[in-house]
């Protein structure tokens, strides 16, 4: 995924019909997002992604109408409104049918702005953490002690004596290894919080 | 822990108690009293809050990122089987995770596979998995990851522990000194690191170990360049049901894409048993093709059913298609081990290797894109084609490696240039695939193979006048038996043409040109060119061979039987006779191959002898007959019954001219036996098509026809009235209404009615017919309607009717069919018949004279 692009021109991207690069990165971009909020919103997975795949396909529509304009709001309304829209679809469906098995219709479907908006943003952080692991990864060599000495001491949470002993380092040399990675995952993830932020001016 | 006291302070915390301190763990007295007192410029006290915050900050990656390290971090200390600790996570697949681990007793890092659970769904496919990796373990080889350890994880999933490699997989090894500018590996370098996955792989093979998963992924390369190839046998216990369900859901991660590139047709046909030695084969071929090419060898693409569409048809795109200056051996190797058919792959890995290094070495290679023989073997079996046309075909390739390896005494360099033509004539051959069911092998696909042939002899052979003209011939001799006699012609005067200009001095193969042109010319009736040619051909044949030879006895048989039409039995005869006699001394002092053809031509030359003499010295020809069927009856071809059937037909046929009605009804009756027994076998055995066994019907209809006519002259109603019908009903099976063969059958049945009475209905019938003759029938079948006409209106008492059409019929019938022939001998009898009804006494006793064989022969003379 091409992480580095901002939003704008990935959005100019769309422009172009059958600009499929433009439209993967976007789709890689959101979805996830658009998927973790429709799962807080209480669908199942399959609803979920259901919802996620209707929303981004739906935004790319109105977007390549003129629908969207940046002036008038930002990207995350814009798409929360069109997700939300699309799960309260799924909720009026289900409704209907218990309705028609005689079980209770009534539903609580988050409705308030404010938190749809957070739980939009707690999502993102989730998904940017994870694009973070992920973009660590694809740009360190498997070589890279510092690298094997982080993912096996903090995500195997294997002990340092058995790392240290392992890799041929000192436990200082682990630990070194460990926060000058932590630093580097900060520095990723601040880089991409900046991107996904570009469309909240 | 010491105290503190004044002279003894507490040391500095270490980096480990703090983040111990982070993690939970109580903080000790002397740590306390050191940041409360030591730490007076807050250095450890801010360290512990860096690493407080940077605690907090991956604790909320980890939080993010469970899912995606949940399915990898299950292995923690507590899942990692007992005497391992995992180091981290190498790679993952969809039957398992590797871990990197270290193992404790040893103190060496291995590899841990450690397969998903439930990836062995019974206990007899967990206790099929350890047997495997007991198997594999016992392996030894320098390019084999050993096996070390297998087990169970405390939460009940399956393990091997095996040889850490720290390399790559192959198909990174190949690209990895590109990018710095580094020199990338050549052509040879990369064979040979093949040919050591080849050597590990046919070591297992040896043992009876088949890896099924073979792949780039499954070949790590270290450092040194030495190639290892992981996971032997386990795709065997994982495989089958992996396979398919992974399949199915992983292949929209793409992730089963890779395996699937390397799969076998018979892989995915879905029955295991199928899957052997050779199914690497497969998976190594594509190995190579991807080395050496740097693509597949054919697009995959869609959902899995496409996908399996594609492995078991897509052809592999020939490496020389997109890159001329592609070696044509390589290629060969890659298509032969691509090849669909397991039949038509390298049969083990070591053949395939043998193969690579004679490429190595710069020798000949053993392999044959599509090899001709196989695919003739092929089309004969699938498509039941007559086996003439499969014999000729065969014959035209025999001829062709023959030519080649006398030609070039130095058999390598023979071999070498064989295996380039037959490359060639793969491709010729390619344009036939009997594999493909649209375009089945047919008599048409073998005619546009030998065109296309004939194309490659004309673009690559034109500074090999000899084999040029040796494969003109064959090419010649070929189109003759498809009947394609112009192209037959093209071709065997173009060989006449390239020896004369080659050689001045007329040769052997000049000798073959001519004989064949003139087998040409006879075949299109053109008797006088025929006789130059056949002579010519014997000329030079009697002038090179000292001595009896097969190919000088042919061209006297085929002389003679030119003879019979230019000039007179008499010359004809002694043509024929000469080449038996030296046939007859051949036979004798050949060994027993040998004598076998000499046995089938002298046969072939003796009932050719029965043939000339059948109409004017029956009786002699009766004698060359019979020793035609007996030397046939020694012999042990699949047609010779059905030979000798048609042999004592004509015996039959003598006997009927000789007016011994006996002894013909004899002889058509077992001439019947023979035919049906070698119709049968020849059924049996799948040696004729449909439309050639319909060919053999009708001759069956022939002797059944010929004898109902004998049983009607002996007066047996009965008998000829069952045979007659049975002919006909198998003639009307087979042939279109108007055919002259059913005409006959009417008029035989005519005849039938005419005896029982049935008169006016036998006359209708007649004129009928009478008028399709007129079409297209001979003058004697004409004249032989209108004696039956004739026989029916004198019947009717119409006597002068008949007589003008008996009498008319009668001389035609002499003229065009000779006075002893069965039907003026007949015709004679009913005009005896007509007089002595019509009280004509005279006349009577005269026709009556004549249709007496041996009278009539007095009569009319020779």
């Amino acid at each position: 995924m091409d992480i580095e692009r901002t939003t704008t021109s990935l959005l100019e991207g769309l422009f172009d019909s059958d600009n499929e690069i433009a439209w993967s990165h976007f789709d890689a971009r959101y979805r996830p997002i658009v998927l973790g909020f429709a799962r807080k919103m209480g669908l199942n997975e399959v609803d979920a992604s259901e919802v996620a795949q209707e929303t981004i396909v739906q935004f790319l529509k109105e977007y390549k109408e003129g629908k969207y304009d940046r002036e008038r709001g930002r990207l995350r309304s814009w798409l929360i409104g069109i997700a939300r829209f699309r799960v309260a679809g799924v909720y009026r469906s289900k409704s209907n049918k218990r309705e028609y098995r005689g079980e209770s219709a009534m539903i609580t479907l988050p409705t308030d702005e404010v938190e749809c908006e957070t739980i939009w943003d707690v999502e993102r952080r989730t998904v940017i953490l994870q694009q973070a692991l992920q973009e660590l990864r694809a740009n360190s060599k498997a070589s890279d002690k510092t690298i094997q000495a982080f993912e096996m001491l903090v995500l195997n949470r294997i002990p340092v004596s058995t790392v240290a002993e392992n890799l041929d380092m000192s436990s200082q040399e682990v630990y070194l290894a460990k926060s000058r990675t932590a630093a580097r995952l900060k520095d990723i993830i601040d880089r991409f919080e900046l991107i996904y932020d570009e469309d909240a001016s | 822990m010491s105290k503190e006291t004044p002279d003894n302070p507490p040391k500095r915390p270490t980096r480990e108690q703090l983040e111990a301190i982070v993690e939970g763990a109580t903080m000790d007295s002397e740590i306390l009293s050191y940041l409360r007192d030591h730490d007076t410029d807050g250095v450890v006290q801010e360290e512990l809050e860096s690493i407080k915050s940077e605690h907090g900050f991956l604790e909320e990656f980890l939080d993010a990122n469970r899912e995606t390290l949940s399915t990898s971090t299950p292995l923690t200390m507590q899942a990692a089987p007992e005497g391992y600790e995992i180091l981290r996570e190498l790679d993952r697949g969809a039957q398992g995770v590797v871990y990197l681990a270290h193992q404790v007793s040893t103190k060496r890092r291995v590899a841990l596979k450690v397969m998903l659970q439930g990836a062995f769904s019974t206990q007899r496919q967990q206790q099929r998995f350890e047997r495997e990796v007991e198997l594999v373990a016992s392996m030894k080889h320098p390019n084999i990851v050993t096996v070390f350890d297998s087990g169970v994880t405390p939460d009940g999933r399956m393990f091997t522990a095996m040889e850490y490699i720290d390399g790559v997989p192959l198909n990174l090894h190949r690209t990895h000194d590109e990018p710095g500018g580094a020199q990338v590996m050549t052509t040879r370098e990369r064979v040979d690191l093949f040919l050591k996955v080849c050597d590990a792989v046919s070591s297992a093979h040896r043992r009876g170990i088949i890896h099924r998963d073979l792949k780039p992924l499954n070949i790590l390369v270290d450092a040194e360049g030495e190639p290892h190839v992981l996971d032997f046998g386990l795709a065997k216990v994982v495989g089958p049901d992996a396979m398919s369900e992974s399949a199915m859901d992983a292949t929209a991660a793409g992730e089963f894409m890779g395996t699937f590139a390397y799969a076998s047709p018979e892989q995915v046909s879905g029955d295991p048993d199928l899957v052997d030695t050779r199914t690497d084969v497969y998976a190594l071929g594509v190995i190579l093709y991807d080395l050496l090419l740097g693509q597949r060898p054919y697009e995959l693409g869609g959902n899995v059913h496409e996908m399996i569409k594609g492995i078991m048809e897509t052809r592999p795109f020939p490496p020389r298609d997109f890159d001329p200056e592609f070696d044509l051996d390589l290629e060969t190797i890659l298509l032969t081990s691509l090849a669909k058919d397991v039949e038509r792959r390298y049969q083990s890995v070591q053949d395939l290797a043998d193969d690579l290094m004679c490429w190595c070495s710069g020798e000949p290679i053993m392999a044959r894109r599509d090899d001709a023989w196989y695919v003739l073997r092929k089309f004969v079996l699938r498509h039941r084609v007559p086996v003439g046309l499969a014999a000729c075909v065969v014959l035209l390739i025999v001829g062709f490696a023959i030519t080649m390896a006398v030609l070039y005494a130095n058999v390598t360099l023979a071999n070498k240039r064989l295996a380039g033509m037959l490359g060639m004539a793969s491709n010729v051959i390619a344009t036939a695939d009997p594999e493909n069911t649209d375009r089945p092998f047919t008599a048409a696909t073998a005619i546009d193979m030998l065109e296309a042939w004939s194309d490659v002899v004309h673009e690559e052979m034109a500074d090999e006048p000899e084999i040029r003209a040796r494969i003109l011939n064959d090419l010649g001799e070929s189109f003759i038996g498809f009947d394609r006699h112009g192209l037959a012609q093209t071709h065997l005067e173009e060989a006449q043409h390239t020896l004369m200009d080659f050689d001045s001095e007329p040769d052997l193969e000049t000798a073959r040109s001519l004989h064949q042109l003139g087998r040409l010319a006879y075949k299109r009736a053109k008797y006088d060119e025929a006789e130059l040619y056949f002579s010519q051909a014997l000329a030079i044949r009697e002038d090179m061979h000292v001595g009896p030879h097969i190919d000088t006895a042919q061209s006297l048989h085929f002389l003679g039987s030119t003879y019979r039409r230019t000039r007179s039995t008499n010359e004809a005869e002694r043509k024929m006779r000469q080449a038996k006699a030296m046939l007859e001394k051949m036979e004798t002092s050949s060994t027993n191959q040998g004598r076998l053809v000499i046995t089938g031509e002298l046969s072939s030359v003796i009932n050719s002898l029965g043939i000339l003499l059948a109409s004017e010295r029956p009786a002699e020809a009766i004698d060359f007959y019979q020793e035609a069927d007996a030397m046939l009856a020694s012999q042990a071809s699949d047609d010779v019954d059905w030979r000798r059937g048609r042999i004592q037909h004509n015996i039959g046929m003598c006997h009927l001219r000789l007016g011994d009605l006996e002894k013909a009804r004899t002889m058509f009756e077992e001439s019947l036996v023979t035919k049906e027994a070698g119709l049968r076998r020849l059924q049996a055995e799948q040696l004729v098509q449909e439309d050639e066994a319909s060919v053999n019907r009708l001759q069956l209809a022939t002797s059944r026809h010929a004898l109902a006519r004998t049983l009607l002259a002996l007066g047996d109603m009965e008998g000829a009235q069952d045979a007659a019908e049975a002919a006909r009903k198998m003639r009307r099976d087979v042939l279109k209404d108007g055919h002259p063969l059913l005409a006959d059958s009417e008029e035989l049945q005519a005849q039938l009615d005419i005896a029982s009475g049935n008169v006016e209905v036998a006359l209708g019938n007649l004129l009928a017919i009478h008028a399709d003759r007129l079409d297209h029938g001979q003058e004697w079948a004409i004249a032989w309607n209108k004696a039956l006409q004739g026989h029916a209106l004198s019947n009717l008492d119409r006597f002068q009717e008949g007589e003008s059409l008996l009498k008319e019929a009668y001389l035609v019938l002499c003229k065009a069919r000779g006075a002893t022939s069965p039907q003026a001998i007949s015709c004679a009898g009913m005009m005896a018949s007509m007089y002595e009804a019509w009280n004509r006494p005279v006349e009577a006793q005269q026709y009556r004279m004549l249709a007496d064989v041996n009278n009539a022969r007095d009569e009319h003379g020779d």
